[in-house]
């Protein structure tokens, strides 16, 4: 009676989901036969799948379609406005690989020449130089790495204007949120020179934050508008976990 | 929208045209989704690639065309799982600008259509998860006037069953019952084979039987 009654939901149940196969049909329409609760059963989720089929759908309308453009204009607006002017890098070279190693290349060669001052970059995971403040040492870029992630920050200076150019390799998705004191600097540029993942960035008062998957080059250029010594904090999460906390300083 | 603003979304530089065709087909039902039927949904999931490509090629004013066609099912999905309009609107807004962002990533083997419902899925769940709040069964009685009194009788009585099931059941039997999807697509936006939910919409509706039973429906 219980074997009966398991065979019968497994039969069942392949009938409704369309996978019985032909030799079961005729067994499970025995079972039907032979027993009114099943029987009943059955029919009850039958007239069930009916009534789903029959709901008579009303959908609410809705126009989210200007709210949500604005909301996009200004996110893209806020890039855009820093330099309208920026060279495209995407489109002195086309695919990414090239573009990746050109970027790479070109960050290793301006960095030699730079008037930085921070703490000497230490590989391999280091994490107390990746904390706290720098310390005066200048034309060397930071790396840190973990099994999962590189990350390279190059800083270097044209004129007037500070590059902060970061360099990521990530298994898995990295944030990024650098904060500054916005009476002693304005942000010029900032934006995504080559992205293999998603690109996500924010901005706001003293604040611009970025996400970086798999290859990934984002840079920020600074213009300082103050003379004394400025700093800026770069903090870097994964899985919600700080794994950078850096405090740079612009002479 | 006039057919003659399809030149106001394209790009001077882009290569792709938005064809007259598209504006032809707005004839969607109520909820914008297309009988199930292979060739019409195959050149809808194209138009919807070509106004991808328009996007990425930073024609952004295309992608009105994305929201004006996919707001009304995706705001319907979140009222039926949440239901609470505020909450349902303001993910609406959430779900349209997260797909914006995350274009760039778009697979064009996948319908947008699935991708899009994948993502509003996700996030009702996510949602629900944060607010664990109670879902009152009150709000069913706000349901439009209905004329024929024993269709509206069962209807509620199933609508308020289908509140019962867990969240998982649940939302099942919304993408296939409410939202009319087909098993490939609700097994496209639950990332679940297909068999799997013809499986869980079975185990679905026996639960919805018990719940019914118990009710003294049956």
């Amino acid at each position: 009676m219980w074997l009966n009654k398991r065979k019968f939901k497994r039969l069942a149940k392949a009938r409704i989901t369309g996978s019985i196969a032909p030799g079961e049909e005729a067994v499970l329409d025995k079972l039907l036969e032979e027993s009114e609760t099943e029987r009943r059963e059955f029919q009850r989720i039958q007239e069930l799948e009916k009534q789903l089929n029959s709901i008579r759908i009303t959908d609410e309308s809705i126009d989210v379609t200007e709210k949500v453009m604005q909301t996009i204009k200004s996110k893209t607006n806020t890039a855009k406005s820093f330099s309208p002017n920026t060279f495209s890098v995407e489109n002195l070279f086309p695919t990414f690989p090239v573009r990746f190693a050109m970027i790479l290349l070109a960050g290793i060669f301006i960095g030699s020449a730079l008037t930085w001052v921070f703490i000497p970059g230490k590989s391999g995971g280091n994490t107390e130089s990746l904390a706290g403040s720098l310390s005066a040492n200048p034309n060397q870029s930071i790396s840190y790495s973990t099994p999962n992630s590189n990350i390279r920050m190059i800083p270097y200076q044209i004129e007037n204007m500070h590059y902060l150019n970061f360099i990521v390799e990530t298994g898995s998705e990295l944030q990024f949120k650098i904060s500054y004191n916005d009476s002693e600097m304005v942000i010029a540029n900032a934006s995504y020179l080559a992205a293999e993942g998603n690109k996500s960035t924010s901005y706001d008062t003293g604040n611009v934050s970025f996400s970086a998957t798999g290859r990934t080059t984002f840079q920020i250029i600074f213009e300082k508008v103050s003379d004394p010594k400025t700093a800026l904090t770069v903090t870097a999460l994964q899985n919600q976990s700080v794994i950078i906390s850096k405090q740079l300083f612009f002479e | 929208m006039e057919t003659e603003s399809i030149e106001k979304l394209i790009s001077p530089n882009t290569n792709f045209q938005v064809t007259k065709k598209y504006f032809m087909n707005k004839g969607l039902s109520e909820s914008g989704i297309q009988p199930e039927n292979e060739s019409s949904n195959e050149q809808n999931s194209d138009e919807d690639h070509d106004i991808i490509r328009l996007v990425l090629n930073e024609s952004v004013n295309a992608y009105r065309l994305l929201i004006d066609k996919y707001q009304v099912p995706v705001y319907n999905l979140f009222i039926r799982m949440l239901h609470n309009r505020e909450d349902a609107e303001e993910l609406t807004q959430d779900v349209f600008v997260k797909v914006y962002e995350a274009l760039p990533g778009f697979r064009f083997e996948y319908r947008f259509f699935s991708w899009l419902y994948r993502i509003a899925l996700n996030t009702a769940l996510s949602h629900m998860k944060r607010q664990r709040s109670f879902v009152g069964i009150e709000h069913l009685a706000n349901l439009s006037a209905e004329n024929n009194e024993r269709d509206a009788y069962n209807d509620i009585h199933l609508k308020m069953a289908v509140e019962q099931l867990k969240v998982r059941s649940r939302a099942v039997i919304i993408m296939k019952y409410y939202q009319q999807l087909s098993y490939r697509e609700v097994a496209f936006a639950l990332d679940i084979p297909e068999t799997k939910v013809r499986s869980r919409l079975y185990d679905a509706r026996l639960q919805l039987k018990e719940i019914l039973e118990k009710t003294g429906y049956f």
